[in-house]
This record gives C-alpha cells, structure tokens and sequence, in this order.
C-alpha cells in the first residue's frame, strides 16, 4: 500500500510543478524550461537549513520558497524584453547556472547532493512513511490549485492571455506588462520551489537528478499533454507521466534503469507528437467538467457559419446609418454630447475654433541616416477626425508610434489634454486617453470575442494582485460591469453574436470590427485608427466609415491614417499631408487635392 | 479576344481568409504594356502575385497564351513564359551580376541557348557587361533594378509582371528603366503587365490603365485618355 501512496504522493507533487508552469507557460506564453531549476532552490534549501542547521521543516520551506521567488523575479528582470527563443536560451541557462552550482559545491553534497533527509516533522507529527506525507502534500496540492485557478481564471489570467497572444497590443491597451511578466515569473518560481521542498522531503534527499533539465523537461510535457492553459489537464498530465514509472515496471516489467530511460523517450514522444497532432492537449484552454459541451467554437464547421462569417453584422449597419446610434447607446451618446457641448458642425464650421484636444510640437525622430519625422507640429480637435495622408514612406505610422510612445522621439513634445506625455509608455498613454488601433488588426486570436473586449476596460478590479485575492466581491461586481459594458461595444459594431466565438476565427472584416470595439472599449478620447478601410470589400468600408462619422458625432477626437483617398475625402475634418517625414501641407481634403505641386508628389512626374 | 496572352476574369484573391481583391477582369494583347493603378493597399501587388501563381486565386479564372493557370504555382508559370520582378528583394545580392543572370536562366535547356540570351541581355544594358563581377549588393538602386530586368530577360519570357519598379529611385532613374520597358515591348515584343504607384511615369510608358481602389476594378482606360486629366486624386 505505501508503494501507491508513494505513486500518489509523486502525482501531487509534480501536479504542482505542472499547476505552476502552466500559468507561466500556458497562461502567460513564457516558454521557460527552468522550472525543475526553482524546485531545486527549495529542495536544497530546505535540505541545506536542516541537515547543517537543523531548522525545521516549515520554517526551511519558507525560506525556501522566497528564495525561489526572488530567483524568479532575478531571472524575470532580463526575461522581460526576450522574444521566445532567446526566453529559451535565458531559461536553459539559468536551469544549467543553479544545477552546475549546487553539483560542484561540496556543501550541498556534490553530485550526490544532500542525503539523508529523514526525521522531518510537521507540528510535532513526524513524517516517516509516505502515508504520513499525503494529508499534507494533498492539502497544498488543493491550495496551490485554487491559487493558480484565481491566478489564471480571472481579470488577472485574461490579461496574462493577453500578453501571450500579443505583447505590443496589451501595452497600447493601458496593461503594464512588465508587472505582469515579473510577477508571474516569481510566484511560479515560488510555487516551484515550494514542489521542490516536498519532493527534497518526500524523497529524502536533494539531488541534482532529482531536478534535472530532464526534469524540467518532463513537468513541460505534462502540462502540454494535459493542455496548456488547462488546470485540470496539468492534474492530468501530472497523473499519466508519473505513473508512466510504475506502468513501465510492473505492467512491462522493465528494470529500473531500463524504465527510467524509457521515460525519458517517452516525455520526448509526448511533446512531438502532443505537438503535432493535437497541440491544444487533451484538455484544451477553455474547456472543464461543465462546460465539455458548450466549448469555445474553434473554427467553422458548416455552410450555414460561413455564410454568417461573411455577412455584414444586421446591427452595425443600422448603428452606422442612424445619426442617433442603437437605443442602448443613445443616453451614452447624449451624455457625451451634454458634456462636449453639442453636436459639432459635420461639414464646415471653424476647426480652428475647436478644442485642441492633442497637441504635438517640433517632434522629431530619426533612424541613422533616415529622418522619419522632422520638426512636425500638428493639432487634433475634440469631435473632429483628422486624417493623415501621404506617398509611401512619408512617415505616417511612425507618426502614430510617437504619438503612443512605442518610439522615444528624438526632439519635441506631445501635450494630451495639457498634460506633457512625451517619453511616457505605450500603456500610460493610452491610461492617459490615447489609444490606437493597427494596421493589420491584432486581435488576440485564442481568446474570445468578448474578452477581447473586456480586456481592453480600464479600471478593472481584478486585473490587480491585490484586487483579485483582497476584494473577491469587488472583483466580482466589476467583471459584471466589465462584461456588460464590453457588451454594449460589441453591440455598437454589430458583433455581439459572435460574443463567444474565438476571435481568430472570425473572417478579417469581422476582426476588424472587433479591434474597433475594443480600442472604442478603452474610452480613450483620443482614438488613432491605422487604415480602418484596408483589406474590407466596399459595404465593409461604408459600414467602418458610418460608425467612424457617429463616434466623430458623439464627441469622439479621431486621427485616422489612409491611403484610401475616397475614405479621406469623406471622412477628414482637417488634413496633414506629409512627404519624407515633414508636414508640407494642411488643410481640409478639397484645397490639398488642389494644389498641384501635391498632385506631383503623389502620384509622381510624367 | 483569344490572341490575348493573359485574360484574368472575375478574379478574388487574399490571403488565406483577408479576401483583399474582388470580381477583376482584365486581359494583356502581345506586345502591350499594361499599368494597374491604385491606392496602397488597394490590392494591385496582391492581385499581380495570384496572376504568377505566388498564392493561389480565391476565385476566377486566369488564362495565359490560351491555357487555364488558375490553380498553377509560380514554377510552371515560369516555364509557361511568365517572368516577375518583385518590388523589393529584386536581385541575390550575394552573388555577382553573371551569376545573378545565370540564375534567371535555370530552367533555359542548352548553354547556347543561355549564351544567347546573355549577349542579348549586355547588348541592351552594356552597363551590366561592364559590372559583370560585381556583387550585385554594392550596386546602386538604379542598377540593380536593371539587373532585375535583365535576370528577366534570360527566362526568355513572353509576359513580364512588374511590381513598382520605381520604388527607392531617384526620378530620372526611374524614366530610364521605364524607357527601357518600352524598349522590351516594342523591340521583343514582350507583354508587360505593371504594378505602379507613380502613375506619372506608369501611363507615360503605358497603353492601357486599369485603377483598382480597395480591391475592385473602377476604371479601365487607354493611357492616352488618363494622360489628359488633370490629376487623379479621385482614383486613389
């Protein structure tokens, strides 16, 4: 019976190892095969504490589990800038640094490590047999899951989502992503560390084998075989590998050596073919006992879908061609115009009157040689759209990445409701007001339509440490009033029955009314929209361009680049045109496109 | 007509599921030159790489010199007669100027026929005669886009697909290299079909326009007529 319980004891422990590297790795998209390398830091320090010391074992696993955390959070410091092959590189070095350390110090027992971890107690209760181990090992198991669940189910976890799918995004939408990146590192080092304190005590000793690359290694291959993302797939994992020792032993009768090595073939085997042939695992993200049937829908399975996928959302339409928006939208467009004033002048009327709501002063930018931007000055207007136009590299994008602060200008200064925000990041401006929206659309594929949305709320309680473990209710209230409210913008650009859908299924124009909704959702007042008519057929444009005008009607400061002339002529309140990284012109869309020396710049000299 | 060396009908194309070019017809006579115009974006490179067989047509149809090569890659395309210049990343930039043409006669049978088509090439650009060791990375803009056409020029090819050859070059560059385009068409008698975005220097070379906006045909006109107006912002 003790040999079982060994088994299980073995289960729950490395169900903790998967628990926590999923949240890095599956949750958060940090590939790191540096896990077992945290566990070791417990195990050794726990093992260390006691045989030379004879610190017990809870206090030995505190102090265990806070040096695993700060070695996370050391490890998480240059990590925060690495695409993931060099996240790899960074991770395999920090497993071989702590691994070579504690083989050749002799203090920590070499090769052989620490041996003898016996007499360990807990509260007076002696830990002998493995029988002894379970109540407790169980019980961390349990509350290492509920951690991680809250960790990753949460405002928290989808923002963590976020950052796997698209760093650069979740910056532009106002989340701080090395707080995130760092925090996430350390509890899942600490978690870590804690496994490699049971482990240490329940095998009684700490060896390097014990936490290998081979280890590290295997804890990858349960989590990516039970389902990255998936809590009770990492469970799962845990279960199938671990028992895979006594499986190749008893049931195929292999001698220890022989069984050890065919693990090893084996957790290779699971990554490729897991890989392969179903790389979501056996659980994927998204799916547990309840919700089995009603899965997040992947992809379109029938002509009746694809159909739907290609028509013109009903809603939109309507919301476009109506001058007072969709009745739920109708006391927030009011609101916003009692607070602007009322409805600005479509056609006409004085821009020089207007707010100036973005102001940008001699901002310049340069790359070696290449001057992207020179001594630009321009304005941007409460309530009206403002269109920036030009030939091929003019400079118009690098516009926009100055203006969110993805590039440091070289010289100048970009006053927003006037607050200077030169030099501030991609996430405090757009806290400050200023979002953006790209080019080629970005919207986070794995998660759904709806979080797409709600991820881009400001002022979530849960998206904050504290929030999500100190105010559960608080927590609870504002993802209903997130979830709502990110309703209403999916309603606004006629998405809301695709709610459910993952976003990366959806056909390109329907991608792009999402992206509108969810830079809309950030209730920035500035909004930068880059080529909102590109890659769209006809009735898409004239459906993009209705909810344009209305946001412009509600109160809304828009820039828009686009090289859709058509667009412009219809859209802009004002217009800069640029050439080689200077403004050369400015005016409304009519005296620019009669001027004839723009003309040549345009479309070039016969 | 059917002595039409290329005839696209009703032709959508994109990548994978961004359906970017939508219901376009248009057809190249031997020995015309052939300019699509349009806005960034509107579709006109995307629409010459589904023509050559680089991704593949959502729909339509594309008949070369009489022969459906809808759903045919870019390699047969090639051995068809097609030759395309991109419009960035034209030449191997490794490699010198004879290698660089060697190059563009892989799939030429014999070696006198390769010789052939090599003194063609030097005779109309004796430029590249001279720089024939030459790498052509430490070339000027210039003269790496008359590599390029003539790496073209060694497939032998009857139809040419050229995407915005004025890109980077200076403007009196660009009148050469499209002089020289003329040349092709009118001494070999190459069809010519080009991508451009400085539509000055397009229709001045030109017989016919096609001008795309966001993915669909809006206008086909002779070059001479699309000469006469006075500007084209209400195309783009």
């Amino acid at each position: 019976m003790e040999i079982q319980i060994t088994y299980l004891n073995s289960v729950l422990i490395f169900t903790i190892f998967a628990l926590s590297l999923n949240l890095l790795l599956g949750y958060a998209g940090q590939v790191s095969v540096a896990h077992a390398a945290f566990g070791a830091i417990g195990g050794y320090t726990v093992g260390y504490l006691y045989l030379e010391h004879d610190v017990g074992l809870l206090p030995g696993l505190v102090v265990g589990v806070l040096l695993s955390a700060l070695a996370g959070l050391i490890v998480g410091l240059p990590a925060l800038r690495l695409s993931t092959e060099f996240l790899i590189l960074l991770t395999l070095a920090t497993q071989t640094i702590i691994l070579t350390l504690v083989t050749t110090n002799s203090s920590l027992g070499g090769t052989y490590g620490l041996q003898g971890l016996t007499g360990l107690s807990v509260f007076g209760d002696e830990l002998i047999l493995p029988s002894d181990f379970l109540p407790y090992l169980f019980a961390l198991a349990v509350i290492v899951y509920l951690i991680v669940r809250r960790f990753g189910e949460s405002p928290y976890g989808r923002v963590l989502r976020g950052i796997r799918e698209d760093e650069v995004v979740c910056r532009s939408l106002g989340k701080n992503v090395f707080v995130y990146k760092l925090t996430v590192f350390s509890v899942t080092a600490a978690i870590a560390g804690l496994a490699g304190v049971l482990l240490a005590a329940q095998t009684q000793l700490a060896s390097p084998s014990l936490f290998s690359f081979d280890q590290s290694t295997a804890i990858i291959a349960m989590v990516i075989l039970g389902g990255s993302g998936n809590l009770l797939g990492s469970v799962l994992g845990a279960t199938l590998l671990v028992l895979l020792t006594p499986f190749f032993q008893n049931v195929l009768s292999f001698a220890p050596e022989k069984s050890s090595l065919w693990r090893l073939i084996a957790y290779g085997a699971v990554l490729v073919v897991v890989m392969l042939v179903r790389p979501q695992g056996l659980l994927p993200e998204g799916t547990n006992l309840g919700t089995l049937g009603r899965r997040l829908i992947r992809r379109r399975t029938s002509v009746a879908d694809d159909a739907m996928a290609l028509a013109l959302p009903g809603q939109a339409i309507v919301n476009a061609t109506t001058t007072q928006g969709d009745p739920d939208g109708d006391a927030h467009a009011l609101t916003e115009l009692a607070h602007h004033g009322g409805l600005p002048a479509t056609e006409g009327g004085d821009w020089n009157k207007d707010e100036v709501v973005l102001s940008v002063v001699g901002l310049t930018k340069r790359f070696g040689g290449i001057t992207a931007a020179e001594d630009l000055k321009m304005e941007l207007r409460r309530g009206r759209i403002t269109a920036l136009v030009g030939p091929n590299g003019a400079g118009k994008t690098t516009v926009f990445n100055l203006l969110t602060g993805a590039i440091r200008p070289d010289a100048g200064q970009i006053t927003l409701h006037g607050k200077d925000i030169t030099g501030f990041r991609p996430d405090q401006v757009a806290n400050e007001g200023m979002a953006r929206s790209f080019q080629d659309v970005r919207v986070f594929p794995r998660l759904s339509v709806l979080e797409n949305v709600m991820i881009a709320l400001q002022g979530q309680v849960g998206e904050h440490t504290s929030g999500l473990f100190l105010r559960p209710k608080a927590t609870a209230q504002s993802e209903r009033a997130t979830r709502d409210r990110a309703m209403e913008w999916l309603s606004f650009v006629g998405m809301d029955s695709f709610a459910e859908y993952q976003a990366g299924a959806l056909a390109f124009g329907q991608q792009k009314l999402v992206a509108l909704a969810r830079v809309l959702a950030t209730d920035a007042e500035v909004v930068l929209l880059d080529e909102p008519a590109s890659g769209i057929d006809q009735q898409w444009v004239e459906v993009m361009l209705g909810l344009i005008e209305l946001l412009r009607d509600q109160g809304r400061t828009i820039c828009i680049v686009e090289h859709n002339l058509h667009v412009v002529g219809r859209l802009a309140d004002h217009t800069y045109f640029m050439e080689l990284g200077r403004i050369t012109a400015q005016g409304s869309f009519e005296e620019l496109t009669n001027e004839s020396r723009l003309a040549e710049a345009y479309f070039g000299t016969a | 007509m059917s002595d039409d060396v290329l005839v696209v009908k009703d032709l959508q194309a994109g990548y994978g599921k961004k359906h970017v070019v939508f219901d376009v017809d248009l057809h190249l006579r031997p020995g015309e030159i052939v300019t699509i115009i349009g806005h960034n974006g509107a579709g006109k490179t995307t629409a010459l790489k589904t023509i050559f067989g680089m991704l593949p047509a959502l729909g339509g149809t594309i008949t070369y010199s009489g022969e459906d090569v809808t759903s045919s890659n870019c390699r047969h395309n090639a051995l068809l007669g097609m030759s395309y210049i991109p419009a960035e990343r034209f030449v191997f930039s490794d490699l010198n100027v004879l290698d660089n043409l060697r190059l563009g006669a892989t799939h030429v049978p014999s070696a006198e026929e390769r010789d052939r088509l090599k003194k063609r090439v030097y005779e109309m650009f004796p430029l590249l005669f001279e720089r024939s060791a030459q790498l052509a990375g430490t070339m000027s803009g210039g003269q790496q886009r008359m590599l390029s056409l003539g790496i073209a020029l060694m497939s032998n090819p009857t139809m040419l697909l050229l995407d915005e050859p004025s890109l980077g070059l200076a403007p009196a560059l660009v009148a050469e290299i499209f002089d020289n385009v003329r040349r092709l068409a009118d001494e070999e008698g190459l069809s010519v079909l080009l991508v451009e975005q400085n539509v000055g220097q397009a229709l001045r070379i030109a017989d016919r326009a096609y001008v795309l906006r966001s993915g669909r045909l809006i206008l086909e006109e002779t070059a001479e007529v699309m000469r006469r107006r006075k500007d084209y912002w209400d195309l783009f």
